[in-house]
């Protein structure tokens, strides 16, 4: 190689090198905080719409906030901190929470974030127990703030009821068999194939049909907050009602084809099935995306049994925390506190955040059957708190899939299930 | 003068200098990563917690466990009857282009057609097929046709193994085909020319010239065929998720589950090592019987 190409060749590089330090350098004067989030395009630009407060206040942070397909986050956040990775905070759900907790992966609320001088001035921000039932409190200590509190109701589509000949008022099913009935009315097949389900939910996702499951098993009377009461509850012979519960839907009533489709939030939404059992007053922002308009969706009561305890759908959340790899855990807590402080925005799409500054009226207009949700989320059906919550999901619905798709015998699949769960636990 | 025998250790310093990238690249991506599989498999980890040795019992666990041994037979199920279905199509539709039934035109376009799907996305082409076994799907609609009514692609455990078979090999054949094509390209034609002379008909000379011909080629076919199927994944997660009820979890895809879903990393690690071992005994066993009766 002739010297003047090597000489030039050097010189590149070394320009190169400065300037590439000089990057470095202005980038290194901003302080980071990465924070991994789930994507929902309704709520996207809310979230947005936070940390371009937060970096006006504070023009010496970038924010980086990583959205992430909600089915992968847990495990992002999982990989994150197990390779002391960058990660300031996160948002879990309180079903993913306790395995994280128990590792101790999270930090304890510093009021400092807040603005405040304890932490009980901060739980004061939220509504009594909204910490607690979103996962955020965990051995004596807080460590979130909520993000989101949500209860599952059941969802009907009163143009196909009308189609059926039913009432969308007085024929709105109460109980368990009253729902099957309306389900079975409203399935519609054409040549023998299922083109409308009556109910659907989503076989593939073991987390759905399991939280629907909860409910059924709360109704019951079973335990399934502790470990101890569902490990009890799997050895109870009442057991076989919550399985087949959701079993007949599609066996006996039929109301329920699994081969229609996959996500019933979708399914619901382009009118391939006329209930569901897994949405929460969120769904109405999500429902927009889709064909069926809001006015021909109600929002209901979830079904109860007969003779059964007096227990509604599902009460979840999320909750915002901060990782113990946060390089500034006290800023990083003011960020969260900026990222949960739209509550007003987030009801106008009925996406319920339970701070105290939050607009009741505003919610009331906001959230059509705002008083279902209200009077559900009293009585809203408690979620198993396991660091093995993906296996116990798994193993409970491989009991009613077993019945479903196999044909097995349901006295035949709850023994597995026992003996799975036991060996489990 | 004795020829020096052929050596790795007899090479000049530059042969190693030449291959020094692609060693560091191996090592890091795939010497690396094994050993630390082999490693991990004799902890319990789920990430979060420190590591914990727990010796051979993740393949003690693994061997008493029905998901296990359940998805391991459904496993080679999968993959003798996919090997046997693609090489048998690959070979029949190599011959078939190779021959003079058909004019060059038609010859390139079928070829075409039959290759296209090799070069498809395989999640697309999962998602795709995943709305043609829906109820409502072209699958459904034509077997309704056919038999009077909807199969049940997706929602039954005895045909939904067979629904991930034919995507399967939809999408594979293709890259076989060209190999027996290249194989066959390789055959001199003066056989062929003696053996029309000698009054052989095609069956003769497919029985007597092609197949002995083409032994190296069908080892390389099946060997690879056989790997790759072995570790078939994509499909089935984005189709069928591994249902239903589990009929469509092959071992890639509970290696997949037991590590990301269930955050068992030691014992999805255990899994993946008696998956490698399964493909050595397989490739070993191959190769020796094609290997067999070489003249």
């Amino acid at each position: 190689m002739r010297k003047s190409t090597l000489l030039v060749v050097l010189m590149l590089l070394l320009s190169m090198t400065v300037v590439f330090a000089a990057a470095q350098g202005e980038t290194a004067a901003k302080q980071k905080i990465v924070h991994y989030h789930w994507t929902e395009t309704s709520y996207d630009k809310i979230n947005n719409e936070a940390v371009k407060m937060f970096q006006e206040k504070h023009p010496e942070v970038e924010i980086n906030m990583l959205l992430l397909a909600d089915a992968d986050r847990a495990n992002q956040i999982r990989i994150a901190l197990a390779s002391n990775g960058e990660i300031d905070s996160f948002a879990l759900s309180n079903m993913e929470a306790a395995e994280f907790h128990a590792a101790k992966q999270m930090q304890v609320i510093d009021p400092k974030g807040f603005g405040k001088s304890t932490v009980q001035q901060v739980v004061d921000m939220w509504e009594p127990n909204s910490i607690e039932i979103s996962g955020g409190f965990w051995e004596g200590q807080y460590y979130g703030i909520p993000f989101e509190l949500s209860n599952y109701v059941a969802w009907i589509n009163t143009k196909f009821m009308q189609e059926a000949g039913l009432d969308k008022v007085n024929d709105i099913p109460k109980t368990w068999d009253d729902f099957f009935a309306v389900a079975k009315k409203m399935t519609v097949d054409q040549g023998g194939v299922r083109v409308r389900n009556g109910f659907a939910t989503n076989s593939k996702a073991a987390g759905f049909p399991f939280l629907i499951m909860s409910a059924i098993a709360a109704q019951q009377g079973f335990d399934w907050l502790t470990e101890e009461g569902f490990k009890k509850s799997i050895n109870d012979p009442k057991i076989a009602v919550v399985i087949s519960t959701m079993t007949d839907m599609v066996t006996k009533y039929k109301i329920w084809d699994p081969g229609l489709f996959d996500d019933e939030r979708e399914g619901f939404g382009t009118g391939k099935t006329a209930t569901f059992l897994t949405g929460g007053s969120w769904y109405w922002g999500v429902l927009d995306n889709w064909g069926t308009p809001r006015t021909d969706v109600a929002a209901m009561a979830y079904p109860r049994f007969a003779d059964g305890e007096d227990f509604g759908g599902i009460g979840y959340g999320y909750c915002l925390y901060v990782s113990r790899l946060a390089k500034n855990p006290t800023l990083t807590w003011e960020f969260l506190d900026t990222m949960a402080s739209q509550p007003n925005e987030f009801i106008k799409l009925g996406y319920n955040q339970p701070r105290k500054t939050l607009d009741k009226d505003l919610a009331l207009k906001s959230i059509p059957a705002y008083e279902v949700f209200a009077t559900e989320t009293a009585k809203a059906s408690p979620i198993l708190m396991t660091t093995k919550m993906a296996e116990v999901q798994d193993m409970v619905w491989a009991s009613a899939t077993r019945v479903i798709f196999e044909g097995m015998d349901l006295n035949k699949s709850i023994e597995i299930l026992r003996s799975d769960i036991n060996g489990l636990f | 003068m004795k020829k020096k025998r052929y050596s790795v250790v007899n090479l000049d310093w530059h042969g190693y200098v030449f291959i020094l990238p692609t060693l560091v690249i191996f090592s890091i991506f795939l010497i690396y990563p094994m050993i630390n599989a082999f490693w991990l498999s004799a902890h319990s980890w789920n990430l979060l917690s420190p590591k914990e040795f727990v010796g051979f019992e993740n393949f003690k666990t693994l061997f008493t466990n029905s998901r296990f041994l359940s998805s391991y037979k459904l496993t080679m199920q999968f993959s003798i009857i996919s090997v046997i279905a693609i090489n048998l199509l690959a070979f029949t539709f190599s011959v078939m282009l190779a021959s003079r039934l058909l004019k060059d035109s038609h010859k390139n376009v079928l070829q075409s057609m039959i290759f296209l799907p090799v070069v498809l996305s395989v999640v697309a082409v999962g998602i795709v097929w995943k709305y043609m076994y829906q109820s409502t799907g072209i699958m459904s609609v034509l077997s309704a046709k056919l038999f009077g009514k909807p199969l049940p692609w997706l929602t039954s455990t005895q045909t939904a193994p067979y629904s991930m078979i034919i995507v399967y090999v939809w999408k594979s054949v293709g890259y076989y085909m060209v190999m027996y094509i290249a194989g066959l390209l390789d055959i001199p034609t003066e056989l062929y020319e003696a053996a029309k002379i000698d009054g052989a008909n095609f069956w003769h000379r497919l029985f007597y010239i092609t197949i002995p011909s083409l032994k190296n080629t069908f080892a390389l076919a099946v060997v690879s065929c056989v790997i790759f199927t072995f570790g078939s994944f994509p499909l089935q997660f984005v189709i069928a998720g591994g249902g239903p009820s589990r009929s469509t979890e092959v071992m890639a895809l509970l290696i997949y589950l037991e590590a990301f879903r269930f955050n068992k990393y030691g014992y999805s690690a255990a899994i993946s090592v008696m998956f490698f071992m399964t493909l050595i005994v397989f490739s070993f066993f191959q190769l020796k019987m094609f290997k067999s009766g070489k003249t």
